[in-house]
């Protein structure tokens, strides 16, 4: 049986805009690398930053906001693991909307994340969870309309966002 | 060696507006310089002046942006002098304040104290100007072209360790909100165009969230039967406290959900919390692909 289709990276992209998105911090992800910042990095209203490591990319997204211009972080959920603390720091100590999407390296495409048998995808949600951290999951085309409100509910409430990329992002 | 504080008020006299980004004991040390809304001092984790500085500089391209850094911070944040260097703002100014010590730790040495050649990182990194200085005569006579050259420019200041008054500071004023609220006001006046809220927006997303009430899984994707009441009002009543599950059957043994974990958490938060358990509840992968 064929795996099921992931999202489609230029509808991904396209609700970045929607969402007043300007700029893209990323490290590559190879769940997103094809589909989205391959596209990303051509992309002619979207500035790509490339990060040399993720957590750099939490405070550039918070410094961004400051100048009223929106920004997201892309890496992997082992970027996102390794920012915990900047995230904890800036994103819920000192509530500012850092938006990030997460590609979840190694997650089964038929399977939620938290009955992942890899133990690295199964605990990213109960960990968002404990920090209180907003996420939604996109794991298919449709689910991509859900981006642009999460973007807009981190802006109006200052609170940091995940979106979580489920399946491997398709060109 | 030059003092830190005879660094910063030569820094102070030449600012001209600049936004300076501080961190930690010289955030302390130059607010006592330079008192001014257009400091930064909400840096987060430790290391990060020089991206929250990165950050100011990509969205304000037409404003000088100091970053005052340690060298402990920098240690903790190399990575930065790549990213800076491939960014390239040309309106950013890096300064390391060395002083071989984790000052507001103990007065700890960083590793290799007094050998590490920082300025020489930026330089390799690919900064376009990168240099030392241990006298100040020197540093202020290069200052003014410091601060005028196209950037990203690196100085590293080697200081002397411990010149700073006793080590009592107020970090609540530090990570107070209070600071990101007066940077924020201060800030408004710079931004010349394109703010967010009237930018014009891109054609709204098709919207394709199933129509409520909302469909709930018949069974979860291991097989495992689901029985899930729906009422009106459950959506804030239902939100638990936050477990992390060892493995998915502790989830299951409790009748939970395992791919809505709600949360206990201020009354600000709740209604975030509650928009999005009802999102990931019954709009998961689980309710799609139910058998």
């Amino acid at each position: 049986m064929a795996a099921p289709k992931g999202p489609r990276g230029a509808d991904i992209i396209e609700a970045l805009k929607q969402a007043g998105v300007s700029h893209v911090a990323a490290l590559p992800d190879i769940t997103t690398s094809d589909g989205l910042l391959w596209p990303l990095s051509q992309d002619t209203d979207l500035k790509l930053i490339r990060l040399s490591k993720e957590d750099e990319g939490v405070s550039i997204c918070a410094a961004i906001g400051y100048c009223e211009k929106r920004a997201v972080l892309l890496m992997q959920q082992t970027g996102l693991m390794d920012s915990l603390n900047n995230i904890r720091a800036v994103g819920c100590d000192y509530e500012q909307p850092v938006c990030m999407v997460v590609g979840l390296l190694g997650k089964e495409p038929d399977k939620a994340p938290v009955e992942s048998q890899s133990f690295g995808v199964r605990i990213i949600e109960p960990i968002l969870d404990a920090m209180e951290i907003d996420h939604i999951l996109i794991e298919e085309s449709e689910d991509i309309a859900k981006l642009p409100a999460a973007i807009d509910r981190a802006y109006e409430n200052s609170r940091p966002m995940v979106a979580l990329i489920g399946r491997s992002v398709e060109p | 060696m030059m003092q830190r504080m005879a660094c910063f008020k030569k820094i102070a006299a030449a600012r001209d507006g600049a936004i300076v980004v501080a961190t930690y004991t010289s955030a302390f040390e130059w607010h006592r310089v330079d008192p001014n809304p257009l400091n930064f001092v909400s840096v987060g984790a430790m290391g990060q002046a020089s991206s929250h500085g990165l950050g100011l500089a990509i969205g304000l391209p037409d404003q000088k942006i100091i970053v005052l850094d340690g060298d402990g911070s920098l240690l903790m944040n190399l990575s930065t002098l790549t990213t800076i260097a491939n960014t390239a703002p040309n309106n950013l100014v890096h300064f390391v304040v060395e002083n071989g010590t984790y000052e507001a730790n103990g007065g700890h040495p960083i590793p290799v104290q007094g050998k590490v050649d920082f300025a020489g990182m930026a330089r390799s990194a690919g900064y376009a100007e990168a240099h030392s200085y241990e006298g100040l005569n020197q540093f202020a006579a290069d200052l003014p072209s410091l601060l005028s050259a196209p950037g990203p420019v690196f100085a590293a200041l080697k200081v002397e360790a411990g010149d700073a008054p006793p080590l009592n500071y107020d970090y609540e004023w530090l990570h107070s909100a209070d600071r990101r609220r007066e940077f924020r006001e201060a800030v408004k006046p710079l931004l010349k165009a394109n703010p967010v809220s009237s930018r014009p927006r891109a054609a709204p997303f098709p919207t394709l969230l199933p129509p409520s009430p909302r469909m709930t899984p018949a069974r979860s994707a291991s097989s495992r039967f689901w029985l899930i009441f729906c009422f009106p009002s459950s959506r804030e009543t239902s939100i638990s406290k936050p477990t992390i599950p060892a493995t998915i059957l502790s989830i299951n043994s409790v009748g939970a959900s395992s791919i809505s974990h709600g949360v206990s958490r201020p009354d600000s938060c709740r209604a975030v919390s509650a928009f999005r358990c009802a999102i990931s509840q019954s709009a998961s992968s689980i309710a799609r692909n139910e058998p």
